[in-house]
Parts: C-alpha cells; structure tokens; sequence
C-alpha cells in the first residue's frame, strides 16, 4: 500500500471517528502555509447525485491527509461547482487557476467538463487529477491530466468479458445518447471478437422520460443478457415491467446508491461492474470505507472511493518530491504504477489510467445490498 | 416486427399520450380562460408530484392523503401565480410576450426552489393497484398504466361536464369569451380568473402524480414536461381542451411509432418535426374548433 | 452634447481598465457575456423590431460552433473557412425551414422554433462523425493573427468587445430606414404594411436568417475561445439565455443585449457561493425584471429617433 501504513490509516480512522466535529487542520503538529489545491465538482445539475458523494469524500480525505500534513503542511482544497457544464467548469477552473500557489486540480467528474479543463491545464503545465474516463484520444497528449476512471473501452471489454463468461449468445443493448453511447462504440468495435450476436441495440434519449418502446423492441429480441448503458434508474424498471426475463448487468455509472434505490423492486438481481463494494470491504478499502462511513453513517461507492483515492495520490506525491516542487516533477512522479484504496493504476500508460480488465469487481444487489459475484475477467 | 411488439409499443404511446394529454389540457384550459400561454405547467405537475413524495415519504401520511395534498399543492399554486404574477402584469397592461417570457421565469424559480427544498434526487412514487401488471394477449401493460387511463378519462369527462353544466364552469367561459359582458352580468372576471388557473393546477398536479410511478420526478424535468404539453395543446388546437387530449394521444403514439419504424435515436426528431408539419399544414391545430384563434 | 463624449470617453476608459482590475474568471465571465451578447442581440432584434420569438438560437450557436470545429479540427482549413461555412450553413438552414415556419403567428412560431432546437440537439448526438457526439470536438486553436494568439481571457476580451460593439452598430443600422420602418410597420399593424407594399413573409425570412448568422458567429467565437466543444452547450437553457439577455436588456433598444447579457453571465457567477439558493435569487430577479421592468433594464433609454 502507498505512503499511509496500515497502522497510520487504523489511527486517522479512530481520530475521525473521535473528533467528527473537529475543525479542517487538526491542531498540533501540521501548521505552516496551507499547500493549495482546486477541486472541481459538481454540486449541481445532471451529474450532481454524485457530485455530492464526491465531495464529502474529498473533505474526509483531506481532515485525513491534515492529520499528519504533507511535509508538516496542511493541505487546503478550494472546491467549486462546475454544475455538470464544459462552460461553468472552464470559468471556475480559471478562478481556481488564478490562485497563488495552486498547486494541482482535481476533478472534474464529468466527461465534457473534464475534457474542456484539461486543455488549459495541459497549456498551463499544472497537475491534473479527473474522476472520469478518458475520453477523446487527443487527451492522451495531456500527459499530466490523470485519470481515475477507465476509459469507455474497459468498461466494454467488462461487459463483453462477462457475457463471454456466462456463455451469454444474444446480447441486446440499451443506451442512452449521452455516456451509454460512448460505451456502446466502444462495445461494437469490441463485439467482433467474441462468439457474440447483438440481437437489439435501442438507444434512446438523454433527456427523454420513458423508454418503453425501446424496451419492448429488446423484449421482442428475446436476448439472453441485456447491457443497460445508463445512469438513470428508468430503463431497469421499463424492463422489468415488461416483464423481460433475461439479466441485465450495467458498468460504473449506475452503481450509485440513490440511482440503485429509484430503481426500486427492479434493481434485484441487476449485476454491476464496477471496484467498490462496501457491504463486503477488501483488506486493500477497508480502512477507506470505515472512516467514510463513519463520519457520514452511510457506505461509499465508486465516485466517492475515486476523489478519495486522488486526494490520496497527491498526497503520497507531494511527500515525496515536496509541496514546492513544480509541476514537472510533480506530473513525473505521478506517471507510474500506483495502488490504490479500491483498485490498481498505472499512469504511465497511454490512456493515463493504467486500470486493467482484471481490476474489475462483479457485484449483483440482492436484498438491498450489493453482493460480490466470483467472477473474475482476463486483460 | 410482431403484432405483439406493435401493440406493446402502442401501449406505451397511448399510455404516455394520456400524461402530455393532462399536461395539454392544463395549458389549454388556462390559454382559454385568461389568454395566457403557461411555460410553467410542467412545474404543476412537478410540484403536485413532489408535495405527494413529500407527504408520503417524510410525513409518512396515507397515500391517498399524500395525494390529495399534491393536488391542493397544485390549485394553491395556481391561484398563488395568477393572484402575485399574472394580474399585476395584466394590470401594467403586459404584452403578451412579457407575460410568456414572466412564466418561464416562474418555471426556473420554481425549479429553483425544490432543488433547495428536496435536493437532486429522482423519486418514484408506489404505482396505484401495486407494481402488478396485467397480461392482454402477450402484450404486457402495468396496472398503474390503465388505471392513468381511466383516470385521465375521467378527468376530462368531468371537465366536460364542469364547463357544460355548472354556474360557475359557464361563468369562467363567459368570463374568457367576453370580460366586459361578463362583467356587466354581474361576474367577477378576476376571480373566474384566479379559478382558472387554480383548475389548471390542478389537472397539472394530476398529471404529476399518475406520472411519477413510471417516470419518477426530480427537480429539472418541468422544461420537459411543458414542452410535450404544448405540443400536445397545439396539436389540438390550443384552445380546445379536447383537441389537447387528442393532440397528446397523436403526440404519444407518433413518437411511439417513430421507435419501432425508424432507428430509435431518431424518436424525437420524428416528434419534433411532425409537430412543425402539422402546424404549418394545420395551423388551426387537427380539430379546428369554433373558437379560432392562431396565437 | 459635451456631457455625452465625457461619458463615452469615461465608460471606454472603464472598459479598457476592468481586465486590469477583475479577478481573471470575472475577465472570462465578461467574454463569454460578449458571445453571449451577440447571440442575444440576433433573438432581441428579431423580438423587438419584428415580433418574432426564435427559440432555435442555441442551434445555429451550435452550427456556427461545429463548423469551425470540423473545418479546421478535422478538415484542417483555415478559420476563416471556418467561420464562412458555419454562416453558409446557417443561412441555409434558417432560409429553409424560415421559409415554411414564418408564417405562423406568435406562439406557434416559437414553439416551432423551439421544436427546432431539439431537433439540431439531436442531430448534434446523432451525426457524431460530424460532431464527435457526446465526446465533442476539441483542439479547436486560438485566434491569431501574425503570430499573435489570442490565448488568454484578457486579451480574448480587448478583441471581442469592440467587435461586438461594430457588429451591434451594424445591426442598429439596419433598424434605422427603411428595413427598419417596414420592419416595425410588420409587426404593429401587419395589414397596413401589406398595402404599403411590404413584403412580410420575404422580410420574415431575411430577419431570420440575420439573427441565425448573429448565433453562429457567437458560435465560432465560442469555439475559438474554449478550443472544445460538445453538445451539452448547446441546450434548451442556453437559447433562454438567449432570450433573456435582450429582454432583460430592454427590447426597445437593440443595444440592449449587452447589458441584459452581463447581467445573465455575472449574476449566477457572482450568487454561486451561496450555494444552490442562488438559483432561487437568480429566478427572483429574473421574475423581478420581467414584471416590473418590462421594457427592460435599458426601457428609459428607449431609441428617441422613433424607432422603438
């Protein structure tokens, strides 16, 4: 594990389970200029359900960090509100570069925001950190944009790994226009490989309210597994009702405990392919998913475990080539293999995320939790 | 394609025609009674929904309860509109651009304040008769569906029957039709007024509720929900409240229609530019009523 | 007459110091309310001086946008090519579906042009060899002349404002004379202007397509100055504001964009820290503005040449 010792994490846990209300810098040892860091998230619109989540993980990570400082320093996130927008994110991201000293960026966590960003840091040279995927290959030119989410072609070797595994001969997709689509280019240029027939790929609109018709269109293909490629809980219940008997197994976007629960009696038995699964904590998350439950008395998903996870980063980074290094060195230490709470990354790698097939945890929600699946997919 | 995909599909575009037709019907009975052209309806039926999810979920009060606390949401806040944002305009002699453009902000504000007051989460309300679903034939439609269906009949039968044969339905017509002979008769055309909009809350906040147990409802979908009513509402002719209902069963089924014969990404645009046909061909909207009025 | 050219000479020399001044981002916010402006004042001179409500605004913003996205991204022309093809294709557009949806009245014009709107969003996700889709078009470079890249919002700003100020002089031009009589005649006793001979639904048209190529220059300029764009930009809440920034402006004065433009641009930016109630105060006001200023914020300043 990286900079933190398993015993340092049991401590920073009982710390913050004792001191809940405490202030941001713990008293004591850690005082000096605060290292300052921008943090884009989004507070409002589409992406906001998770934008919450995201953001009281970046705030227990970093009363987590302040425990012990970087270098006897506190770490301090200024956090802005991109509102799910590629335009909000460009102008808040300029205040944020506008601070003195800003040391590094993180987030955003959408994928037009994160793009958009990602060009004027690459052209200001300053460390960024996005929790989303990569998407557009012109981003693998920005070699100190780091990503903490697979790009759209992992999460459709996952899907594809797993119809292979069950021996699943028609597939039908259902898609939405946005993120669902990106994933499902990427499953097309993948499908070839497999023994696999794609008997309905019905796609519908963002913004649309029901999808029925479609879903009865990937009834009438009588599949034996259907892709869901969506965030929104609507089309696992339209499939349910009509009463579509295959299983449906969908990637990271609806693995979100809100979006689980609007989906009501229909969420039973959907298998999700995502890293994190609470219920059932690694020994690698355990300490992670102790201290966020914790200080928030509920359990953390993907989006929550990835901001975590990229304060941490930093963190480890900046102890190790200090607070005043510089980008350069900065981005150059980052640029290698690193593990995470909940998953392994390697950011050297073209796609600037290194997060492999095999990294990949099956669960399915039976009973009102998620529940780990053995299965396990090749790279 | 099977006929039972085709009358799955038709299923699902009446079922949904029903819902833009309530939206429809709100519009219409508020543009026929006090000329107004309401941007905000689909945040009636946003509001009505949410004060259900509130009262059911929060207060943990009887669904039926829970219901008809949306609906009295619903009448409140149409009253709430017309008495603090429509008569004052009228009063300033507004144009009628103004008092669209005054709607569309109310809709934002409106927006505005259930993001602060209930948060970004969607929310399901339970389906009426429970999440069962009857089987006609191989074709499979959830009880909620056909109770919506019947009880959006109902609604406009009753809305019918209102206009046609109470005091106070004739009233608010003559009060639309001719303000200063209404006057003289002795009705109080602000107030026939106020019971407009309150109608139209509430046949909104109807519309909300029979919804949100198959499309769930959260704080931005009002743009939406407005923009399939008026379509469904011009379709009919805008001033006819039947025309909206049939405007909206068209509005369904065509966009139905549209997924199973064209690629399904195609659904909206197949929607969007029948209704620019239809009123361009028919500018009176498909049941040209007595009463023309082309906006 | 000399308090004028004081005031002239003072709101420049204001103008020119505020990048000075601001914090970068309230720099940025400025730009984006002159793209904004100039959008705006395509919707506010086609509402105020000829009645007419275009909804669709966001989509020629769009197409402006993504034609010099794909020309110079994709097809490696030269930004003026760009610039051209997305004002070509906007003026094709608007002509031809102008041509049919003009002759509705009121609001059955704006839902018409709103109804196109979702259909170029959705051809926007749809044609994504065109468009990249939900991924969007990035790489789009900065404006430079002779070695001088525009790549700051600073220096961004010292471009855009005085060709937003031409193009709104342009523009307030046309208002004068004869379009501009024939224009108003059209929209406040149409019958009378038949007799005299106006041609409405041939002006109609010709406005529309004015006011698209107003959208898809501020789309082009969108593009150069963001270097990356994708469909979420181009929603129904960006032809809102579209419409607000003239009416909050005032629609009897076609300078008015620019003021209701800023105010639209600044005023979230400027509530955002009181967390999500600022939309609640930023409805408020809108609600505010619209009820009790209906001529707009600018409503005193209404033209005094009789053109109003």
């Amino acid at each position: 594990m990286s900079q933190f010792t398993r015993r340092g994490f049991s401590v920073a846990a009982a710390v913050t389970l004792l001191s809940t209300t405490s202030p941001v810098f713990a008293q004591g040892s850690v005082s000096g200029a605060p290292i300052k860091v921008g943090v884009l998230y989004s507070s409002t619109g589409p992406l906001a359900l998770t934008g919450q989540a995201q953001r009281d993980a970046y705030l227990l990570a970093q009363k987590v960090v302040n425990q012990k400082g970087i270098n006897g320093r506190p770490i301090e996130l200024v956090m802005e509100d991109d509102a799910s927008n590629p335009d909000t994110a460009v102008t808040k991201l300029n205040s944020l570069l506008a601070i003195p000293g800003i040391t590094a960026v993180l987030g955003p966590s959408g994928l037009a925001p994160s793009v958009a960003t990602g060009g004027i840091t690459s052209a200001k040279n300053v460390p960024q950190i996005v929790t989303a995927g990569i998407g557009l290959p012109a981003e693998r030119e920005r070699k100190c944009v780091f990503h903490m989410m697979p790009p759209q072609q992992i999460n459709a070797a996952g899907l594809l790994a797993y119809a292979d595994g069950v021996k699943a001969k028609r597939v039908a997709v259902l898609y939405d226009s946005g993120f669902g689509t990106a994933v499902m280019n990427a499953v097309k240029e993948q499908g070839a490989k497999y023994p696999i027939e794609f008997v309905a790929a019905e796609k519908y609109d963002l913004a649309a309210t029901d999808m029925s018709s479609q879903s009865a269109k990937v009834k009438a293909a009588n599949p034996d597994l259907v892709f869901v490629l969506s965030a929104s809980p609507t089309p696992f219940r339209n499939l349910r009702q009509l009463k579509v008997s295959a299983p449906l197994i969908t990637p990271i976007a609806a693995a979100v405990y809100e979006t689980v629960k609007a989906m009501g009696d229909s969420a039973e038995d959907v298998i999700f392919v995502d890293y994190l699964v609470p219920e059932t904590p690694r020994a690698r998350e355990k300490e992670f998913v102790d201290a966020f439950q914790a200080e928030y008395k509920r359990l953390p998903k993907n989006f929550e475990a990835a901001a975590w996870e990229s304060v941490m980063l930093l963190t480890k980074t900046l102890r190790q080539v200090g607070p005043d290094a510089g980008s350069d060195k900065v981005c150059a230490a980052i640029r290698g293999k690193y593990a995470g709470a909940h998953t392994d990354y390697d950011f050297s790698q073209p796609d600037m995320t290194g997060i492999r097939v095999s990294s990949f945890v099956y669960s399915q929600w039976k009973g009102g939790k998620f529940t780990r699946l053995p299965f396990v997919a090749k790279d | 394609m099977t006929s039972d995909l085709v009358f799955q599909v038709l299923a699902s575009g009446i079922t949904n025609g029903f819902v833009y037709a309530l939206v429809g019907l709100g519009l219409s009975v508020i543009y026929r009674g006090s000329n107004v052209l309401n941007a905000a309806q689909g945040d009636f039926a946003i509001v009505g929904a949410m004060v259900t999810v509130v009262m059911l979920d929060r207060a943990k009060l009887p669904y039926a309860v829970s219901c008809v606390g949306g609906i009295a949401a619903g009448a409140l806040l149409g009253a709430l509109m017309e008495r603090l944002v429509v008569r004052p305009m009228l009063r300033r002699k507004a144009t009628d651009d103004s008092m669209l453009l005054a709607t569309v902000g109310l809709g934002f504000l409106i927006a505005a304040v259930i993001l602060v007051t209930v948060g970004k989460a969607p929310f399901f309300l339970p389906q009426f008769g429970g999440e069962k679903s009857v089987d006609l034939g191989n074709v499979t439609v959830q009880r909620h569906a056909l109770i919506l269906i019947a009880t959006a009949v109902v609604v406009v039968g009753a809305l019918a029957l209102f206009y046609k044969s109470t005091h106070l339905g004739q009233a608010m017509k003559a009060a639309s039709i001719d303000p200063e002979g209404a006057t003289t008769i002795g009705i109080d055309v602000a107030a026939m007024r106020t019971a407009t909009f309150v109608l139209g809350g509430v046949i909104g906040s109807v519309a909300g509720i029979l919804q949100t147990p198959l499309i769930g409802v959260s704080f931005a979908m009002g743009i939406a929900v407005t923009l399939k009513g008026v379509a469904a509402a011009i379709l009919g002719g805008l001033v006819n409240p039947m025309g909206a209902v049939a405007g909206g069963l068209i509005l369904g089924i065509a966009e139905s229609a549209a997924v199973l014969t064209l690629s399904s990404a195609y659904q909206n645009i197949a929607a969007m530019a029948l209704l620019i046909v239809i009123m361009i061909v028919m500018p009176n909207g498909i049941f040209a009523g007595a009463t023309r009025r082309g906006g | 007459m000399v308090r004028h050219r004081i005031a002239s000479i003072a709101g420049v020399a204001a103008w020119a110091l505020l990048p000075t001044v601001l914090p970068v981002h309230y720099v940025d916010l400025l730009v984006f309310s002159a793209i904004l402006a100039i959008g705006g004042l395509g919707v506010g001179f086609l509402l105020g001086q000829a009645g007419i409500i275009n909804l669709a605004q966001a989509g020629f913003y769009g197409i402006g946008a993504y034609a010099s996205a794909y020309c110079i991204v994709t097809l490696h022309w030269s930004a003026w090519i760009g610039l051209a093809v997305g004002l070509a294709v906007s003026a094709v557009v608007a002509a031809a579906i102008g041509w049919p949806i003009l002759r509705l009245n009121g609001h059955f014009l704006a839902l018409a042009t709103l109804a196109l709107l979702v259909i170029f969003n959705a051809l926007f996700l749809e044609w994504d060899w065109l468009t990249g889709g939900s991924l969007g078009i990035s790489g789009v470079p900065k404006i430079s002349a002779f070695g001088y890249a525009l790549d700051s919002p600073r220096k961004f700003y010292y471009f855009v404002w005085p060709l937003t100020v031409a193009i709104f002089w342009l523009v307030a031009n046309v208002t004068r004379g004869r379009t501009g009589l024939a224009m108003r005649a059209m929209r406040d006793s149409p019958d009378a202007a038949r007799v005299m001979a106006v041609d409405s639904t041939v002006l109609r048209a010709k406005l529309f397509v004015l006011s698209a190529l107003l959208g898809s220059i501020s789309g082009t300029l969108f593009a150069h100055y963001v270097g990356y764009i994708s469909v979420e930009s181009f929603t129904v809440e960006r032809t809102i504001f579209f419409l607000l920034a003239p009416v909050i402006g005032g629609l009897r004065n076609p300078w008015a964009a620019i003021p209701g433009a800023i105010f639209v641009a600044l005023v979230p930016e400027v509530l955002s820290p009181l967390g999500d109630v600022y939309r609640v105060l930023f409805g408020l006001a809108l609600m505010l503005i619209i009820m009790l200023f209906p001529a707009g914020l600018l409503g005193r300043w209404a033209r005094s040449d009789g053109a109003h």
